[in-house]
């Protein structure tokens, strides 16, 4: 086994033990927790001057802590509202974290001391204070409500429904511009290929020749399922991708 | 903790002061993740562990003192920028002021004793 094995390997068995001892937290909680924590590994990667080997590894993680110190840290003080477990997560998410235990309203660490103030008198009902950071913050009803529409609004309201789908996800800030403008790449392909084929097909009626052609059948006609699949998967295509970016951020 | 009765006091109150560390740490800049822990954890004896850092941003942000948004990186993942909210604002203001004041009563009682 070489250096970058097993550093890679330090790393993912720490990635590993944190899932599990996260497993307290509500599903979407966790799956933010290991996903800032993996990309604190690879933001200090980038950053580090020298080589990032086995030694260098293993610094950065006792750094970090130990997966269980961070995760009592994510579990002391207040325990989570069950509001936040009510928002179900989008499939993709599920595909991302396996799914929760049942005994997830309790975690196992001892009640906070009380000496700790975390959250001080003077703070806000986040449920007033925080309503319109939480769009911004993470995910909500209008990602979720981005992510279906692109997902099935080719087929509940053909023609506007990705459309919508899309407008919204440019709406929201959730996703960064870059993955904003991947998914209406991927849109428009779907929505400029069918046109494209009903264009070819009209020419050849123009052309004269009937739609019976063995032509036309094999070059306009005899495409459109695949040209009806193009268009059909690309939504989904699009919304997978949006929610898988969207599964870790919450 | 064994070596010396003082660390687990010292822990819980570092505990409950550096959310407001983080506040100040925003009060003029928006800052990503990685940034700010170690900019919190460069000053010695401020962080023990850097991974803790995580949920407590978490928790500022649902408390609606922070909020974040998503932007991209030249060199790697996506990172989230951490800003401060008014509310987040007035409270780091209060905690200032209480702070001020409660380090200025507990230094009238220990600062008299040692010098050494």
């Amino acid at each position: 086994m070489n250096e970058t094995d097993r550093t890679d390997r330090l790393v993912d068995d720490y990635l590993r033990r944190l899932e599990k001892a996260a497993y307290a937290l509500p599903p979407g909680r966790r799956a933010e927790l290991v996903l800032e924590i993996r990309d604190h590994i690879v933001e200090a990667r980038a950053s580090a001057d020298g080589a990032t080997d086995e030694a260098w590894t293993r610094t950065l993680l006792d750094r970090l802590g130990t997966p269980e110190e961070i995760v009592a840290a994510a579990t002391d003080g207040q325990q989570p509202p069950p509001q936040h477990q009510s928002v179900p997560p989008p499939t993709a998410t599920e595909a991302a974290a396996p799914p929760p235990p049942v005994t997830e309203a309790a975690p196992p660490t001892p009640p906070p001391p009380p000496v700790t103030q975390t959250a001080p008198p003077t703070a806000p009902p986040p449920a007033v204070q925080g309503s319109h950071v939480s769009t911004a913050a993470r995910w909500g009803g209008l990602e979720i409500a981005a992510v279906a529409l692109l997902a099935v609004g080719a087929f509940v309201l053909p023609g506007v429904g990705s459309l919508i789908g899309l407008l919204l996800a440019w709406v929201s800030s959730a996703w960064t511009t870059g993955e904003k403008l991947l998914a209406s790449a991927v849109v428009a392909l779907g929505t400029a290929v069918p046109l494209l084929a009903l264009r070819a097909v009209l020419s050849d009626f123009r052309m004269g020749a009937p739609v019976m052609s063995s032509f036309s059948v094999s070059g306009g006609l005899g495409l459109y399922p695949v040209v009806i699949l193009i268009a059909g998967l690309t939504g989904p295509l699009a919304a997978g991708f949006l929610a898988i970016r969207l599964s870790g951020r919450r | 903790m064994e070596p010396g009765e003082a660390r687990l006091p010292l822990t819980q109150l570092r505990r409950g002061v550096l959310e407001f560390c983080v506040l100040s740490l925003l009060r003029d800049e928006e800052l990503y993740g990685f940034d700010l822990v170690r900019r919190l954890s460069d000053v010695d004896g401020m962080v023990t562990s850097e991974g803790t850092i995580y949920p407590l941003l978490s928790r500022l942000r649902r408390d609606g003192w922070v909020k974040t948004s998503w932007r991209e990186s030249e060199s790697g993942p996506p990172r989230r920028y951490y800003a401060l909210t008014p509310s987040g604002r007035t409270a780091l203001a209060g905690f200032v002021e209480e702070w001020r004041r409660f380090r200025d009563a507990v230094e009238t009682f220990l600062g008299t004793e040692d010098t050494t």
